[in-house]
């Protein structure tokens, strides 16, 4: 066997991308020769991968470290074959036409001696082990080396079990070093905390080097955990609780593994496989596996959810998933209490004098018929609204728009894009037509260089953000990030740009104007695929470079070097959130960075593209699916006659009215003014989560009637008449659309919880209660009405997405989807885009002699939004517990000397909000940064908002801080018993003191970056001979 | 009008465990192990009784007795003495397979020293039985 460390793949030279991959070319199918018997193998695949499956029988073939989505990693070695008369690893030998290989010589004994290796740091107790699943690639991998008897025996490490982290914990002594885990986080997930340490006389996993996994630089992605092929890493979850016998005590686990192990040199391992087998089988049949989608941010992550009854075992990431493949981030991976917490709404609640009582289903949907019926009658439909959620699935936001416009009779229905995405679509449609990403994730990965604006992506996108470190670490992808912090993906990137707070627009239309003033411009591309270059140009007059310096503040030689370098790149993608979309120009500034991508040719081929990363799991399918005040599904608009007479004879009703309704902002404003009276809200948190909410719970004050469907009693909820138990996404059956426009079905894996119910079945039992039977028994029904009705939708049906097949938008009714737009025409009736001339105009809320701090704010990486789900997690709580306003050092010392615990307010014009001071650099000077999850932020924002999508500026606020006296405001206090099960430490804590983040914070953590798991560290071992051989005594690696 | 009021949702009861014995039952009533086990419980007193007449005490004490000896045993002896009885077998087999030897072949046979040592050990476990034999 070649052991040269040359022969360790070249990772950059094998780099693809690792999300679905359109662009990928097709696989080209080879035969090879296996003991003289052909066998279909994809040519340049490692050999492995054809190995493993021949004669559709999984584990006849060894494979324990090779992972399709790791690559060929060749520390475990049980992959021997016989090519060329030499004994070589077939995870690292390509297939190729005709390449012969031999199974029976020196290769067999060499795949039994690499089995004896694993099973000499690895105990295989598998019927009372939590990982025996049936499918646990180290027993079917030592199994397939055809060992029956152990030789050398197993040797236990001088090591104790690291239980430090809150999520998983590490068993060194059933560690086999195959470095899977390493191999993910360095490489897949480019936190870079894992490492081995080939050099010691006793190799294990090490965190940063060396500390306590819970006191490291890990942010708890859960990828080590997830290709760890055994039972060495472990979800906290699964301990004790997936087999039927695993939740034995300790010594009588160990009275059962010693008797078993006493017996093995007799009985051999044959019969132990065969037992393991049995229980995995009897254990499955008590578990269930469901196939769901995440259902925090945008991105799309698909997995496994493994149950016992309730009891969330752990969620299992598939190489299948299409966005997501192997990787999760800490919500996704981790983050399910709030399932189960014991503060979920389990009964319908009805508002009864001061208080709310439980009732019956029958009695909350008699009042709600009643009341919205009253209010019709005596207001008309228009007095009232309904608001829709981006956490709720396509069916459903197709329902919500139904129950409004069918059986309502309004058009005032919205969303909480409203909140965030609306200006990005808004920028999308002025300039290429669909407001949607322009292509996929796997684009994203192809890019040359990726822009990144106002996106904190590692934090609010982390498994985007792992797929870009990934490209950038091994495929030279360049990184260009513009922010007011130096987050994370900032301190990472080539280029990072500090504008000054809402100037967005200016240097991106200055370095727009440079490229087409110095000649840099892709003109091919603009004179045959765009419209309107001349108007757009002599838009940029006032764009100069030194304008855009002056009002910026970034350096006028950084802004040409950076528009050189992507006028100069291959293929640029462009990427933004809502440090773009929450400004008073956000629709302008997300049709700047359009503009600036038309101009540079970057729409329509692999690797370039715009893409407004969605928040939520499903802000994306919320309006394409309907629940928007001015379009039906497929954005087919309300004032088109002939799309209204569609929708009206489909619903069976006369008529549809052809002017849009209210927006949000606009229901609000109308309940404030007193023409909207009454409100359905469905799962939106609108008291904390929209702008200004002083003025948003002081209107739900005024509402005559207000319902909302939701998982607890949130802050909403206290304002309501009505409030229905809403089932969670892991009860209930449905799709979800991702940022990459990716539909994808969730599966139920449980009961909803109580009395409980599908917000589609409340939708629909509101709808019967109002006089409109709508007869669904299932959510593919309600699909299959919107197929029929919508263009986008028309090929997208349950069937074509059964298990982890997915469909991007359009949808063609053949199923033929849509992964990358604009290929050959952009949504225009021209089919060419349009450059859209853009004006400056200043931000709002400026700092003032009063108000003398910018105030920022935004997600963490544990936390989504106002931390409903998140805080609601023991673990997630533990890594960040509490909200913080974070400064400078330097801003510290002029607002008083604060340091870092202290308590202050922050005062707005709007109102005030408390926390806890955090210094650190990654602000600048004069900003702060507040997280949202404490839900206290919107108390500071104002009303103002961009003109032309009606998105707050939340971005745009200014404070001053000072320090607390008294009492000290916190959430928590009076809500403690409707938040029972939260854990944040204003829930826990009567005045939590010290750092706002723990000392064992991730963002403390001193990572050690390397490329993969260094095998060739491991081959240059004195105790490591190849399998050919036998090892000497007492090897350890 | 509404004035926001707070409400504590009630702890939710654990059905955990009532859920799992549904899915016993349900299990159970599936595999058809439910049907069996209800006509057993309906049985019981003449399947109890049945047992019982069955029952010879005298064979229960021996097994126990003789589970006893087996945990004298040294399990490398035991797995020398069971490869013996496997050879043995199959040496038996083949012998049995031919014309059945004469008297002078078979006496020619006590030549074979591990013949020989077969038949003292034989002999002697014999002795050991007839010392354990009742006298009378």
């Amino acid at each position: 066997m070649t052991l040269s460390p040359e022969q360790d793949r070249d990772r950059r030279a094998t780099w693809a991308p690792l999300s679905e991959d359109a662009a990928a070319p097709p696989d080209r199918h080879v035969t090879v020769r296996v003991d003289g018997r052909d066998l279909t193998a994809v040519e340049g695949r490692p050999l492995i991968e054809a190995l493993v499956s021949r004669d559709g029988t999984p584990g006849t073939f060894p494979s324990v470290c090779y992972h399709p989505a790791l690559g060929a990693i060749q520390t475990c070695d049980t992959c021997a074959v016989e090519i060329d008369g030499e004994v070589v690893r077939a995870c690292a030998t390509p297939a190729t036409d005709g390449l012969e290989v031999g199974l029976g010589g020196a290769s067999a004994d060499a795949r039994e001696q690499a089995g004896q290796r694993l099973v000499r740091k690895h105990t295989l107790y598998c019927t009372v082990c939590d990982h025996n699943d049936g499918a646990c690639t180290l027993k079917k991998g030592v199994e397939a080396t055809g060992l029956t008897h152990e030789t050398i025996g197993f040797e236990p490490k001088p090591y104790e079990v690291d239980d430090s982290h809150p999520f998983y914990r590490y068993d060194p002594d059933q560690c086999i070093l195959c470095g899977r885990c390493v191999e993910a986080c360095q490489d897949v997930q480019v936190t870079e905390t894992l490492s081995i340490d080939w050099g010691s006389d006793d190799p294990r996993v090490l965190w940063d080097g060396g500390v306590p996994a819970g006191e490291s630089s890990c942010v708890s992605c859960g990828h080590c955990v997830s290709v760890c092929p055994c039972n060495a890493l472990m979800e906290k979850s699964m301990l004790g609780k997936h087999g039927l016998m695993t939740d034995w005590p300790g010594d009588v686990r160990k009275l059962a593994i010693d008797l078993v192990k006493d017996v093995e040199p007799t009985t051999g391992y044959l019969p132990l496989y065969a037992l393991s087998d049995a229980e995995a089988k009897a254990r499955m049949s008590v578990n269930d596996v469901t196939k769901t989608v995440c259902t925090y941010c945008g991105v799309g992550c698909s997995f496994d959810v493994v149950t016992s009854d309730r009891d969330i075992l752990k969620i299992q990431p598939s190489y299948d998933g299409p966005a997501n493949s192997i990787s999760t981030c800490v919500k996704g991976k981790f983050g399910w209490d709030h399932i189960n917490a014991s503060d979920r709404l389990t009964k319908p609640l009805v508002r009864d004098g001061q208080r709310f009582r439980e009732t019956t289903w029958d009695e909350a949907l008699d009042v709600i018929a009643e009341r919205l019926g009253a209010i019709k009658g005596e207001h008309g439909a228009d007095a009232l609204g309904v608001i829709g959620s981006s956490k709720a699935t396509n069916e459903e936001s197709y329902l919500t728009m139904k129950l409004a416009r069918q059986v309502i009779g309004t058009h005032n229905v919205d969303n909480c894009s409203r909140y965030c995405q609306a200006p990005a679509t808004q920028g999308l449609w002025r300039t290429v037509g669909y407001g949607g990403d322009s292509g996929s994730i796997s684009d994203m990965e192809r890019a040359s260089l990726v822009i990144m604006v106002g996106t904190n992506t590692a934090a609010s996108h982390p498994v985007i953000a792992s797929r870009l470190r990934r490209a950038q670490k091994l495929h030279g992808q360049q990184h260009v990030v513009a922010d007011l912090r130096r987050h994370e993906m900032a301190q990472r990137a080539e280029i990072f740009l500090k504008p000054a707070p809402g100037t967005d627009l200016v240097w991106m239309s200055a370095m727009t104007r440079y490229i087409l003033d110095e000649g840099l411009a892709d003109d091919d591309f603009l004179k045959q695929r765009v419209n309107g270059l001349d108007d757009y140009r002599e838009s940029l007059a006032a764009y100069t470079i030194e304008y855009a310096a002056e009002r910026t503040g970034i350096d006028a030689d950084t802004l040409r070097s950076t528009a050189r370098t992507i006028a100069a790149a291959e293929s640029v993608c462009a990427l933004w959130a809502m440090g773009v979309t929450q400004h008073s120009m956000g629709s302008d500034t997300s049709t700047a960075i359009s503009n600036l991508l038309l101009v540079t040719g970057n729409y329509g081929r692999p690797g370039t593209g715009a893409y407004p990363l969605r928040g939520h799991n499903n802000v994306q399918g919320c309006s394409d699916f309907g629940t928007i005040n001015t379009f039906y599904t497929g954005y087919q608009p309300v004032s088109d006659e002939a799309v209204a007479d569609k929708f009206a004879a489909a619903w069976h009703i006369d008529r549809l009215p052809l002017e849009g309704g209210l927006d949000n902002h606009g229901m609000v404003d109308a309940i404030q003014e007193g023409s909207l009276r009454g409100l359905v809200v469905i799962g939106e948190e609108i008291s904390l989560v929209d702008a200004n909410v002083n003025y948003v719970q002081e209107a739900l004050t005024k509402l005559d009637f207000l319902v909302v469907s939701e998982l607890f009693f949130s802050r909403t909820c206290e304002f309501a008449d009505v409030v229905l138990p809403a089932a969670a996404s892991l009860e209930k059956d449905g799709t979800f659309t991702s940022t990459e426009r990716r539909i994808q079905r969730l599966n139920k894996a449980m009961d909803p919880i109580g009395e409980a119910r599908a917000d589609w079945r409340i939708l629909q039992g509101i709808a019967e209660r109002m006089g409109t039977e709508w007869g669904y028994t299932h959510p593919s029904d309600i699909m299959g009405e919107i197929a029929d009705l919508t263009p986008m939708f028309a090929g997208v049906s349950y069937e074509r997405l059964e298990g982890y097949r997915s469909l991007q938008w359009p949808v063609a009714e053949d199923g033929t989807d849509s992964p990358l737009l604009y290929e050959e025409s952009f949504h225009f009736d021209d089919g060419k885009a349009r450059l859209y001339p853009l004006e400056f105009r200043e931000p709002v809320n400026q700092t003032t002699d009063e108000y003398p701090l910018h105030v920022n704010n935004g997600r963490t990486l544990e936390h989504f939004h106002e931390g409903n789900m998140t805080l609601r997690s023991e673990g997630l709580s533990r890594i960040e517990p509490d909200t913080y306003v974070e400064m400078t050092q330097r801003t510290a010392s002029e607002q008083g000397g604060l340091r870092t615990g202290d308590w202050v307010k922050l005062i707005s014009p709007s109102g005030e909000m408390s926390a806890r001071i955090l210094l650190s650099d990654e602000v600048a000077d004069g900003e702060v940064y507040v997280p949202m999850q404490a839900g206290e932020i919107n108390r500071l924002t104002s009303n103002d908002t961009d003109p032309d999508s009606h998105t707050p500026a939340y971005k745009e606020t200014s404070a001053r801080v000072e320090r607390t006296d008294g009492p000290i405001e916190r959430r928590g206090g009076w809500r403690r018993g409707a938040d029972r099960a939260r854990h944040g430490a204003r829930d826990r804590e009567d005045v939590p003191t010290g750092s706002p983040l723990p000392p064992h914070h991730h963002r403390y953590g001193h990572p050690t970056p390397q490329l993969g798991v260094r095998v060739d560290l491991k081959w240059e071992r004195e105790d490591y001979v190849p399998p050919t051989e036998t090892e000497p005594k007492g090897a350890k690696a | 009008m509404a004035e926001p009021i707070s409400y504590l949702p009630p702890v939710p009861e654990d059905t955990g465990a009532r859920d799992e014995v549904d899915d016993l039952v349900q299990a159970l009533h599936e595999s058809g192990l439910l049907r069996v086990m209800a006509g057993g419980a309906r049985a019981y007193p003449q399947l109890l009784r049945t047992l019982l007449q069955s029952m010879d005490a005298n064979a229960l004490r021996s097994a126990i007795e003789l589970g006893g000896a087996l945990r004298d045993l040294d399990p490398d002896e035991s797995a020398r003495v069971a490869a013996g009885v496997r050879q043995a077998r199959a040496d038996a087999v083949a012998a049995a397979s031919g014309r059945p030897e004469g008297p002078l072949a078979l006496l020619r046979r006590l030549r074979d020293p591990d013949t020989r040592r077969g038949i003292a050990a034989t002999l002697a476990a014999l002795a050991a039985i007839g010392r354990s034999l009742p006298r009378s």
